[in-house]
């Protein structure tokens, strides 16, 4: 028997929640699985300001959410992405990407470098929230979570939504 | 403002963020309407980990210990699209599952059922030039959860993709045919549509089944296009 033509019509493969259980695969470390993603991207040795972002992912009530996991996306300090589409090649070896999941008070933290300004573009750090029920969070051109540098207080902001943190407050100065 | 503004409408294949007998969404969607923000290169980037983050044998489920896991040995095997039918090559996929028993290596699941000592039940592995990609594991037993009185989730694996950009990022599950079980599981049915629903389904496939040795599943999977046309658009933010 042959594998059936792929259908004429390409549509979007649905969602689903990544669930309470992904940790010992998408942030594996205390289970022995070999862990590729970090939430130090300074451990890839790119120059720049450090920065440090943290923060807590609650619910509508104010109550930690213990089990959800944050991914950013951003450029080095020049404004390249480590991406082919970059205008830019990053160096050094910079990917620009982190995941970290939420602690028991829902917090998480990440260690990085200030993103540079990206040519045409607001520069920013990007990030996905990931927590039971919920995809993906992040929308094209939607938000309603904002991060803000560390410097300025450690804490928290109310996530009405979903966390697309896409603020250009982080311009190099 | 000139903005790039990429096609939303496959997005309604997506589950809503609120779905009440998906009880966790109550609290955890959002109450207000999303606000529309710029885009930005984040729209045509992503991450990109290649042939240097995976180790092969981790597309191997079933030989990541001593011995072998119990259960029914299964292949599963399938192409990663876009919305404008283009493979996607050199993708990572990161793949975890519940043992044939039904329980999670997780220290979180404690529902009396047996751990396996040959099974932890993560994988990852790489679409090769044609998008495709395959890993071996056992196939993952139902659970209970605490959703509703008798919840039960039908078999699935977790999938986690990255696709062309940061805006192709998809976790999903995949499910079995023919599963009991999808009559009443509020997360499968989250998603409005039957047929978009439908294809979390994976297909047996006896050209894919390895004879005593394994059977075949078939999984396609479609992520966002690369698709975006600069144009104007009001905005009130
Ligand atoms: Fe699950």
């Amino acid at each position: 028997m042959m594998t059936e033509p792929l259908p004429p019509a390409h549509e979007l493969t649905p969602s689903q929640t990544v669930g309470p259980f992904f940790h010992f695969m998408l942030t594996p470390k205390a289970y022995g699985v070999r862990e590729i993603f970090m939430a130090d991207l300074t451990q890839e040795g790119p120059g720049g300001d450090r920065l440090r972002i943290e923060g807590r992912v609650l619910d509508a009530d104010g109550a930690p959410i213990p089990d959800a996991m944050v991914e950013i996306w951003q450029a080095d300090a020049n404004g390249a992405y480590a991406h082919p589409a970059s205008p830019k090649p990053a160096v050094n070896g910079f990917r620009g990407f982190g995941r970290c999941p939420t602690d028991a008070h829902g917090a998480f933290a990440f260690d990085t470098i200030m993103p540079g300004i990206v040519p045409t573009f607001p520069s920013s750090c990007h990030a996905d929230l990931f927590c039971r029920p919920r995809r993906p969070c992040r929308r094209p051109g939607s938000s309603t979570g904002a991060a803000r540098p560390a410097r300025h207080a450690p804490g928290s902001r109310r996530c009405e939504g979903p966390l697309g943190v896409h603020h250009p407050p982080w311009r190099r100065r | 403002m000139t903005r790039l503004i990429y096609p939303l409408d496959g997005l309604k294949a997506h589950p809503p963020s609120l779905s009440p007998a998906y009880t966790s969404t109550v609290r955890r969607a959002p109450s207000k309407p999303l606000i529309l923000l710029p885009h930005s290169l984040t729209e045509v980037t992503g991450p990109v980990y290649g042939h240097d983050s995976v180790v092969p044998s981790e597309a191997d489920l079933t030989r990541q210990h001593a011995g072998e896991p119990l259960g029914e040995r299964i292949i599963v095997t399938g192409r990663v699209l876009d919305e404008e039918g283009r493979p996607v090559p050199d993708t990572l996929i990161e793949v975890w599952q519940a043992n044939a028993a039904g329980r999670y290596i997780h220290v979180k699941d404690q529902h009396p059922a047996p751990l396996d000592a040959n099974f932890t039940g993560a994988g990852r592995c790489l679409t090769d030039s044609d998008g495709r990609y395959r890993f071996v594991t056992v196939k993952p037993g139902a659970y209970p959860w605490r959703n509703h009185h008798n919840a039960w989730r039908p078999a699935h694996i977790h999938l986690s993709l990255f696709g062309h950009s940061f805006l192709s990022r998809l976790v999903t599950q995949m499910y079995f045919p023919g599963d009991p079980l999808f009559p009443f599981d509020p997360i499968f049915n989250s998603i409005p549509d039957g047929a978009a629903r439908n294809r979390l389904i994976s297909r047996f496939d006896l050209s894919v089944t390895e004879p005593e040795w394994a059977l075949g599943y078939q999984f396609d999977i479609v992520l966002r296009g690369r698709q975006a046309t600069p144009m104007e658009e009001p905005h009130d933010d």
